[in-house]
């Protein structure tokens, strides 16, 4: 039955037919390294680690962004908020992370289409990116309330962008 | 078993923020990956491919020229690809639904979302090596079978000649 509605049927390749990504020994042997807590805890080091530069790197950026908000730096906007989207996470600031995201999809959307910025919703994601990423307890109680209410501001404005660009002529 | 059963893995990384990278390639290493190679974007990647043919890539998804959707169709369907076979997970961060679904359907095979946490990627390591897929060959579509699971409620659509009304395999 299900064969009469069927699509244009496509081929299976399978995992016996394409080379393996490890011979079963060495799988084996990979497996059983990913299992030892030793590795784990060796991963976490190295995790830790790098969130103390993360971190740093994230406040560099945040400053190049507020220096962007008062040249009225498009460019440099759009650059740091996908740089601190990506990074804020694994920095434990993650309203920071979301804050850029709405940020950056607001300024490059508005950009790409060619349709004009509006000041006030940049100035206040990048005023509450700074503030948010003061202290985690900051960040925390501060920033997923208004990364939440700058959400819903992003999603509107950004419906009126598309309304606009897609009135007909 | 000895460790250097596996050492000769060889990982890509192509992530445009340079902390990013640092932090995936520690974490490989930590995992018992030593070879790891590094690119900036999807251009950068698909030339690291030539000279180091890896066994896995993480890759980032919004990169400038080439994204990690790009690059994962490239890495599929190019003539030249030097393996369409290969591993791709995409490390995804606040990215929309559709752009993901795109991702899916360029042909990658996990999904390592941000914060990056030591388990996730482990779990994610440790599924395409113990579970790795059939491959997909159709007009549209060439990659990991997107079908993970049997449902006995999906109503179609039907796009293979073996589905049935028993219920198909998702994956």
């Amino acid at each position: 039955m299900a064969k009469d509605k069927a699509a244009p049927g496509a081929t299976i390749i399978d995992v016996d037919q394409y080379p393996p990504l490890l011979d079963e020994e060495a799988a084996a042997a990979f497996l059983t390294e990913l299992s030892l807590r030793d590795t784990s805890k060796r991963a976490n080091t190295a995790l830790e680690t790098k969130r103390v530069q993360i971190s740093h790197a994230v406040r560099g950026y945040i400053e190049i962004l507020e220096k962007a908000l008062r040249t009225n730096d498009i460019p440099t906007i759009i650059q740091q908020a996908h740089e601190i989207r990506g990074l804020a996470a694994n920095a434990g600031l993650e309203a920071v992370g979301r804050l850029a995201d709405g940020l950056y999809k607001y300024v490059d959307t508005a950009t790409r289409l060619e349709a004009s910025v509006d000041a006030q919703v940049i100035s206040l994601h990048i005023n509450a990116i700074a503030r948010a990423s003061t202290t985690a307890s900051e960040a925390k109680a501060y920033g997923e309330a208004v990364a939440t209410e700058l959400s819903a501001l992003v999603a509107h404005k950004l419906q009126a962008i598309n309304r606009l660009k897609t009135k007909p002529v | 078993m000895p460790a250097s059963a596996y050492e000769h893995l060889h990982a890509l990384v192509v992530e445009d923020n340079v902390h990013m990278r640092a932090l995936l390639r520690s974490l490989l290493h930590a995992l018992g990956i030593k070879n790891i190679s590094e690119a900036a974007d999807g251009d950068a990647g698909l030339r690291e491919m030539r000279n180091h043919t890896p066994d896995l890539i993480l890759t980032d998804l919004s990169m400038v020229p080439t994204d990690g959707i790009a690059f994962t169709r490239q890495v599929r369907t190019a003539q030249n690809s030097p393996n369409p076979y290969v591993p791709i997970i995409m490390v995804t961060g606040h990215t929309e639904r559709p752009r993901v679904e795109a991702a899916r359907d360029a042909g990658v095979t996990e999904f390592l979302a941000k914060p990056i946490t030591v388990n996730n990627l482990i779990a994610r390591l440790a599924e395409i090596v113990e579970r790795p897929r059939p491959f997909v060959k159709c007009e549209t579509y060439f990659g990991p079978d997107r079908r993970r699971r049997k449902t006995k409620d999906f109503t179609g659509p039907w796009r293979r000649h073996d589905d049935t009304s028993e219920g198909v395999e998702v994956r």
